[in-house]
């Protein structure tokens, strides 16, 4: 195996909220490295800076100092319009809340990242219907998602996540609406999407039964990563 | 449910755009209920007859003036022999009031002349009989035979007589002129035509009482042969007022036959305009300058004296 | 990026129809306020329209058509002296009481016209013919007036009916249709001459006279001239806004100045435009609010701002273009339910529709904007807590 390809690396990333004696610095400088083709698992208590964490690696939110590479694009150096762009092409969102929007269905929902790259609805649909098929949906497409359980919306907001193809996912807290069963289940079929070359998943999370579809594992601690070791290494019934 | 409110989803669109045309709609309907403001009324008014000119309104009277004849003294009227419309000559009788008690009157004057001329016979005969007693005792030449007194008084009764006979003369004359006076009077209960013209009004007949009171004239007379127009001008336009300007008059009703007026004078004396529009109140609202013209009457229909006429005169 | 945005707008009938709902109210309550309004002003001008003539010469101190001023008789003929006069007839113009069979009063507007040519005549006669003004006791009424006059209100007075006006007969020999006058009272023609019989005999009695211009002149030049030879006031008569001296603008603005008819006309159609404001701007500030998570996920997943905001945009621009078609739909309804009824007034110029499409547009920008503002300065982070 050659050596593995930076798909992000982030250096002495600082961020801080507030002004004056209010000023709280969530994160202290930083430094991460997400490969492709690996599922990298945020751990760490609440509070810790891992949602601030991923929010800069997505390119939602700026730090305040330090060196951001995403996909070879300096995102610390671009403007937010390109940064907006950027996201669009190159982004993949899976959400704790799911997010889908209640009153178009499934198949709209998933075609959305499509949209907003400005393909039209009917060349976009297609692709939609395609990416629900790859998470097992096909027969679900039209409902709308509040018309399927928590496992299969989740489902769509994978193939929302992968529709448009993106070299970067970020997910955050996948599975944590959902039961054991379903969590497995959504982390079976993401896990399986993810064997494509050249994908690079960033799932913060707090269920430690994932654990085990990771490939490196960062753990967190007040704003500083302590831990990051590869899966094959890591100790799943210690952190049990 | 669902479907339901698809189905009112769509309504809502149907009724946006019936909503647009029934706003159309609407629009139209105003519109075509907006009457545009006609510029002629029902009826053509008279054409303009000049570019510039001064319009009045007048009243047609007959030529040089109607005579309003009213009854010289109150009484019954006994006797009218002329009829409305009627042309009469200067003298004809118009109407005669009853005048019996001047009649009786000339009864009494004419039996008075024969008292009076009677009386004369008496003197006469009296005067006979004093000169026949005069001459018989003057005759005699023996003037011891008869008394000296006896001649005396027999001349007395003779002068006596003779100034009875002048005395009786006397009162055949009062007797006379009494009754001259009397037929005088007589001739003034029969009112006759001034000059010649047409009886235009006629308010009494045989039997009533004629009153002396101008307002209700007996009888209105006038020519007719030729009419003349009394036409009212503003006291505003009096000053485009002159001799010798054209005229035409409609009479008021009609618009197709045009009346050509000659101006005859201009009464000198502005007076207050008294209403013409038939209020029974007249009603001072300005003065007038009054501008007389005449006309001869039209030949394709007739106007009467007293309708009013609308004057456009030429300035 | 628009079908989507109109999908999500459609995806909740419920919250999509109180949008609606909104814009709608907004819409009927100005349209219909405005036009029962523009329809009020122009009862004021009804007597100009059913005695219709190009140009009115009235006294010099008349500000509006239902003040009359009488003037003298002469000056019929001082105006006809007038160059560029076509014709120039008499009106009298006066309320009157009629007394019904059963005793009770009512008002009427009384018109006097010119008895040759009938000018002044009404123009949509229904029975009858105007030459029948000539017979004795004659009147034309309004259709109103067979209602209005009759002591039983179920059975209307019909043709060679009679009442009195001031204890003299009238006979109706003619029935037309009319302009409904701000007071209220119906209409009756008759010839001058016997108006003048009808009405307590005063001093002047002409109030106003009708004039047509000659061929080849404008009404404006004529009135004008008219103005300056007679010292009376003439105005033309030719529609809202015609011209400067134009005696319905006059009647109107009298109305406007001295009554406080505007003022409560204007409070209602703020009201209306408040009303909507209120209603859309919040309805639809709350539909941003409760999309405020997916416009958060979109932003996330790389939706600009300038997209947001089209979104939005086409969302207000069907709300606001649907409810206004469904106002506009009520108020048509009501308009021509009281075209027909004749009651309440409703006149409704070609601008209210445009005027209160602009209003609409700006309570809808306002609407928008809220959201717009909102979205804007939503960070896109916002979706990863929680």
């Amino acid at each position: 195996m050659s050596a593995p390809i930076i798909a992000a690396s982030a250096r002495s990333i600082t961020k801080s909220f507030g002004s004056g004696t209010a000023r709280i610095e969530v994160l202290h400088g930083i430094d991460i490295d997400a490969y492709e083709s690996e599922i990298l698992m945020l751990l760490g208590p609440s509070g810790c800076g891992k949602t601030t964490l991923i929010s800069i690696l997505a390119g939602t939110l700026t730090a305040d100092r330090g060196e951001l590479r995403v996909l070879g694009e300096p995102l610390h150096a671009m403007k937010k319009s390109a940064i907006t762009r950027f996201r669009a092409r190159n982004i993949g969102f899976i959400f704790q809340q799911f997010n889908l929007i209640p009153t178009i269905s499934c198949e709209e929902n998933a075609a959305v990242p499509l949209l907003i790259q400005g393909m039209s609805l009917s060349k976009a649909l297609p692709h939609a219907r395609k990416s629900l098929d790859q998470v097992g949906l096909s027969e679900h497409m039209k409902k709308r998602p509040n018309q399927l359980s928590g496992g299969q919306q989740q489902r769509v907001a994978i193939a929302r996540a992968l529709v448009h193809n993106p070299r970067l996912i970020i997910c955050d807290e996948p599975t944590a609406a959902l039961d054991a069963e379903n969590g497995q289940l959504v982390m079976e079929i993401f896990r399986g999407l993810m064997r494509q070359p050249g994908r690079c998943a960033i799932v913060v999370t707090h269920d430690h039964r994932i654990l085990q579809y990771s490939d490196r594992i960062a753990t967190m601690n007040d704003g500083r990563i302590v831990e990051s070791v590869p899966t094959s290494k890591f100790d799943f019934d210690h952190h049990r | 449910m669902q479907i339901l409110l698809t189905i009112l989803r769509y309504l809502t669109f149907i009724v946006a755009i019936l909503g647009v045309y029934g706003i159309f709609r609407v629009s139209n309907t105003i519109k075509s209920a907006d009457s545009s403001i006609p510029l002629a009324p029902p009826q053509t008014p008279p054409a303009r007859p000049y570019d510039h000119m001064i319009a009045a309104n007048g009243i047609i009277e007959s030529f040089e003036e109607n005579v309003i004849i009213s009854a010289p003294m109150a009484g019954m009227v006994s006797e009218v022999p002329v009829k409305i419309g009627q042309t009469l000559r200067k003298g004809d009788v118009l109407f005669v009031i009853d005048h019996r008690d001047i009649e009786a009157q000339a009864i009494n004057a004419e039996a008075q002349v024969l008292r009076a001329q009677a009386a004369i016979k008496v003197a006469e005969a009296q005067r006979v009989t004093a000169r026949s007693l005069f001459d018989r005792l003057d005759k005699v030449d023996d003037k011891r035979a008869i008394i000296e007194q006896e001649w005396q008084t027999a001349k007395d009764q003779l002068q006596v007589a003779e100034a009875q006979i002048l005395s009786a003369q006397a009162e055949l004359q009062a007797a006379e002129a009494s009754k001259r006076s009397v037929e005088l009077l007589k001739t003034r209960y029969t009112v006759t035509a001034p000059r010649d013209g047409t009886v235009l009004q006629l308010n009494i007949r045989a039997g009533e009482w004629a009153s002396t009171d101008s307002k209700n004239p007996a009888l209105i007379f006038g020519r007719t042969d030729r009419l003349q127009a009394r036409v009212d001008v503003d006291e505003q336009n009096a000053i485009r007022i002159r001799e010798g300007q054209k005229a035409v008059a409609h009479i008021k009703g009609d618009r197709d036959h045009p009346i050509e007026l000659k101006l005859e004078y201009i009464e000198p004396f502005v007076v207050p305009k008294t209403s013409l529009t038939g209020s029974s109140t007249e009603r001072v609202d300005t003065r007038v300058l009054q501008v007389i013209f005449s006309f001869a009457p039209p030949e394709k229909f007739r106007a009467y004296v007293g309708q009013q006429i609308d004057v456009f005169i030429e300035e | 990026m628009f079908r989507l945005a109109l999908k999500m707008l459609f995806g909740d009938s419920a919250k999509y129809l109180m949008l609606v709902f909104g814009v709608m109210f907004a819409t009927f309550l100005m349209t219909q306020q405005s036009s029962v309004f523009c329809g009020l002003m122009r009862w004021t001008t009804a007597i100009l329209k059913n005695a219709p003539a190009p140009i009115w010469v009235v006294e010099t101190e008349v500000r509006q058509v239902n003040q009359t001023i009488a003037m003298r008789d002469t000056d019929l003929g001082r105006v006809r002296s007038c160059d560029g006069v076509d014709w120039a007839m008499p009106l009298y113009s006066g309320v009157q009481n009629v007394r019904l069979e059963n005793g009770s009063l009512t008002v009427v507007q009384l018109l006097g016209i010119d008895s040759t040519t009938f000018a002044g005549a009404p123009t949509r006669m229904i029975e009858g013919s105007i030459g029948a003004l000539r017979q004795p006791n004659a009147v034309i009424v309004d259709d109103l007036a067979l209602s209005r006059l009759s002591p039983d209100p179920k059975t209307p007075l019909k043709m060679g009916d009679t009442f009195e006006i001031n204890d003299q007969e009238a006979r109706i020999v003619g029935i037309c249709k009319a302009m409904r006058s701000f007071t209220g009272g119906p209409f009756i023609w008759t010839t001058y001459e016997r108006a003048l019989s009808y009405s307590p005999p005063q001093r002047k009695m002409l109030s106003a006279i009708l004039v047509s211009p000659s061929a080849g002149r404008d009404a404006d030049s004529v009135a004008a001239s008219i103005e300056r030879q007679t010292g009376l006031k003439a105005y033309t008569n030719a529609g809202f806004q015609s011209s400067e001296r134009d005696f319905n603008t006059a009647t109107m603005f009298w109305y406007v100045k001295n009554t406080g008819i505007p003022i409560s006309f204007g409070t209602t159609v703020l009201v209306g435009f408040i009303v909507g404001v209120a209603i859309s701007c919040q309805t639809f500030y709350l539909f941003v609010l409760d999309n405020l998570k997916h416009y958060g996920a979109l932003k996330a997943m790389g939706a600009s701002n300038g997209k947001l905001c089209m979104m939005l945009l086409s969302q207000v621009t069907v709300v606001g273009l649907v409810g206004y078609g469904i106002g506009l739909a009520l108020a048509s309804l009501f308009g021509l339910a009281a075209i027909k009824n004749t009651q309440p007034p409703f006149y409704m110029p070609d601008v209210i529709p445009f005027a209160v499409l602009g209003v609409i547009i700006l309570i809808c920008s306002l609407a928008s904007f809220l959201g717009i503002l909102r979205v804007s300065l939503l960070d896109a982070a916002v979706v990863f807590r929680g």
